[in-house]
């Protein structure tokens, strides 16, 4: 068994990072504001105590604020730790086969009657390895299986200058030449 | 006399049949993509007739979009290639819309030409009937036919027919169905609808004749063979036994490492010529002396004609005369009686390619051949079509320490006839009818990877050199379908033999 721990930063959690980025950017534009505003500082003495709260009151809002919201993007990070030091330990399924492959079933539908083309069929991997080669009439149809590795999803099909990727459904790749 | 008289009149009505081809379009499929993929040219300004009030026969009917030009490129179609017309063209057509001033339909013909600039690779179009409708408020159905021009009447010279419709004024639209051109279809789909290749020049390009272009015959001049289907596809495979069933081992899966590599052989009519196999004793992890071997499950030992480039001996072992095991109803090829021939391990160790302190022997690759055609392509036992066997057939299993009854095949699959049934079930093992090699919590003693994989060195369990296979296995095949593939993520290569 492998034990994953989920870091789950994905709602509600607080990127530190995030507030310390927020809280320098505040602070380096408070102290711009006084380096440029020094002179009005030193005119209006009176204003400065009121003016300096509000400004610090502004900074701190705006940095809980944008720093608090969700990360939409983050992706949950997946630490994985092997639990199963040994293969006894595998708790396998009785109906698991232990096959790291799969058998497909390439359905081609027959096209028109009149259309009497024979050329060389390959069904391909998605990297173009070829899996299976046939001569084949276009206007008959055929079912065969062929073996792909379990993580295979798609498989391309040519046939002269037609090149299609079909997709793998139950176990089934459905081969029409004339539609997408 | 009346026979006589009956099977001219057949004949003649036969020829009459072939020699006057018709292809036709309807809009039945209500896809104007799948009549371009056959090579009709159907522009945007022809779409499938929404108003099934306009239909003319059947589910569907085609529609122009309004028709105020008189230019016959706007809104046409244009026929795939055809040959040896000798009839009409004909259309079934009614107007639809107010406004208009005139309608029309134009036929025209072009030939094919290879030298042309145009896209189509046709001569100039040619009129050769123009019919104009003469009431604009008339939504009537009108048959519009003509007789082909002399010009390309029973002529092999691909030609198209180009289909116009033209008008002034007005948003009316012209609704049409059941185009009929007389001549037999002749585009190639799988070759840009180019015009198909007469047989004749599909012989100039297959030098053996067995009807596969020479640019796609791996063998073009071998009659019999055509292609090659490779198992797996890019790599060796790797299949790893623990050797000491019925009872469980130490499971580091290199007892008995084997690399494998096939290539099924076909004809052009997908039928199997001849496998080509690869195999290499990569690793011995155990103390017994090991054999490899395999059955083709579904093939009767008789359905092979030979088994060529295999010179194994055992006591125990006795061959049918074409090499395939002898007292096997299916066929039984044993690779090698004895892995230790093929890897001389050094001296003062225990196995061979499994502790990485320890030299590395080169394993030697055993080739052979099983052959299911004789040198003159015929199998006195019946094809063997692509249809009926697959790469699930193959069914391998190492004999354990040069005792024949001993086997262990790959969980699941079945043990030859040779194979003791009375170890079923015995110590560890839970196999039963079907769901044979599992043992009662349901754990193998070999496994088969469609790649060349590291294997575990010596006294290291497996799970520590793939740290995703646990879990591959826990949710049966559907998560870390890739746990063997290399990357840094999927092994630890601390616990694998990686060979330098």
């Amino acid at each position: 068994m492998i034990k994953q721990t989920f870091i789950l930063e994905k709602n509600r959690l607080i990127k530190k990072n995030t507030i310390l980025n927020h809280l320098i950017i505040s602070v380096l534009f408070f102290g711009l504001w006084i380096c440029t505003d020094i002179n009005k500082f030193k005119e209006n003495k009176k204003m400065k105590k009121p003016y300096l709260l509000v400004l610090v009151l502004i900074a701190l809002i705006q940095t809980i604020f944008t720093s608090c919201k969700k990360l939409e993007n983050a992706e949950p990070k997946t630490v994985i730790t092997p639990t199963v030091t040994n293969f006894k330990q595998i708790k396998a399924d009785p109906t698991f086969n232990w096959k790291s492959t799969k058998v497909i079933a390439v359905n081609i539908v027959a096209v028109n009657a009149e259309v009497n083309i024979t050329n060389t069929l390959f069904v391909k991997t998605e990297n173009g390895n070829i899996l299976f080669t046939k001569l084949h009439k276009m206007n008959e149809s055929y079912t065969g299986n062929i073996t792909v590795p379990s993580k295979t999803d798609k498989v391309i099909i040519s046939f002269g200058s037609i090149v299609k990727t079909v997709s793998i459904n139950n176990g089934s790749a459905l081969i029409n030449f004339i539609k997408n | 006399m009346k026979k006589l008289f009956l099977f001219t009149t057949t004949a003649i009505l036969l020829s009459i049949n072939s020699l006057n081809a018709q292809t036709i379009l309807n809009g039945e499929t209500n896809n104007i993509e799948e009549y371009n993929y056959l090579c009709w040219q159907i522009p945007k300004s022809i779409n499938n007739s929404e108003n099934e009030k306009l239909f003319i026969s059947g589910k569907y009917s085609f529609e122009t979009t309004p028709v105020n030009t008189n230019l016959l490129t706007d809104t046409y179609i244009k026929s795939p290639w055809l040959t040896n017309g000798i009839g009409n063209v004909k259309l079934t057509a009614r107007l639809n819309g107010s406004g208009a001033k005139s309608r029309g339909v134009v036929f025209s013909y072009a030939f094919f030409d290879e030298a042309s600039k145009n896209e189509d690779y046709t001569t100039d179009f040619n009129t050769f009937y123009e019919y104009s409708f003469t009431n604009m408020s008339n939504t009537n159905t009108t048959i519009i036919s003509s007789a082909l021009p002399m010009a390309i009447k029973n002529t092999n010279q691909p030609y198209k027919i180009r289909i116009s419709f033209v008008g002034t004024d007005g948003e009316g639209t012209i609704v049409f169905d059941d185009v009929e051109i007389s001549g037999r279809y002749s585009s190639d789909p799988s070759n840009k609808c180019l015009p198909a290749k007469t047989s004749e020049e599909n012989d100039k390009e297959d030098d053996d004749k067995d009807k596969v272009a020479n640019k796609y015959d791996l063998y073009p001049n071998d009659p019999i063979k055509a292609y090659n289907n490779y198992y797996p596809e890019n790599s060796n495979g790797t299949i790893m036994f623990e050797d000491l069933w019925p009872s469980k081992g130490d499971y580091d899966f290199n007892d008995l490492v084997v690399g494998y590599r096939f290539n099924i052989v076909t004809d052009a009519e997908n039928n199997i010529v001849e496998i080509n196999y690869e195999i290499t004793p990569k690793a011995i992890g155990a103390g017994f002396n090991n054999g490899f071997g395999f059955m083709l499950n579904k093939i009767e030992w008789d359905k092979i004609y030979a088994v060529e480039g295999l010179k194994t001996e055992a006591k125990w072992l006795n061959l049918n005369k074409n090499g395939t095991e002898a007292d096997q109803k299916i066929a039984t090829i044993i690779a090698f009686t004895s892995a230790a021939d093929f890897l001389k391990g050094p001296g003062g160790s225990t196995g061979v390619n499994v502790d990485p302190k320890v030299a590395y022997v080169t394993p030697q690759t055993i080739n052979f051949t099983v052959k299911f055609r004789d040198e003159n392509g015929k199998a006195p036992n019946g094809f063997v079509s692509m249809k009926e066997f697959s790469v699930e057939d193959f069914n391998p299993f190492a004999i354990i320490n040069q005792n024949r009854e001993t086997e262990i095949h790959l969980p699941g699959y079945e043990p030859t006839a040779k194979a003791d049934r009375k170890m079923f079930g015995q110590f560890d093992d839970n196999s039963s009818e079907g769901n044979y090699y599992k043992s009662k919590d349901n754990l193998p003693w070999a496994l088969n990877i469609p790649a060349e994989i590291p294997y575990a060195t010596e006294k290291t369990d497996f799970v520590k050199g793939y740290k995703y296979f646990a879990e591959w296995a826990r949710t049966k095949g559907e998560n870390y379908r890739d746990w063997y593939e290399e990357n840094e993520k999927n092994r630890d290569n601390d616990a694998l033999y990686i060979v330098k």
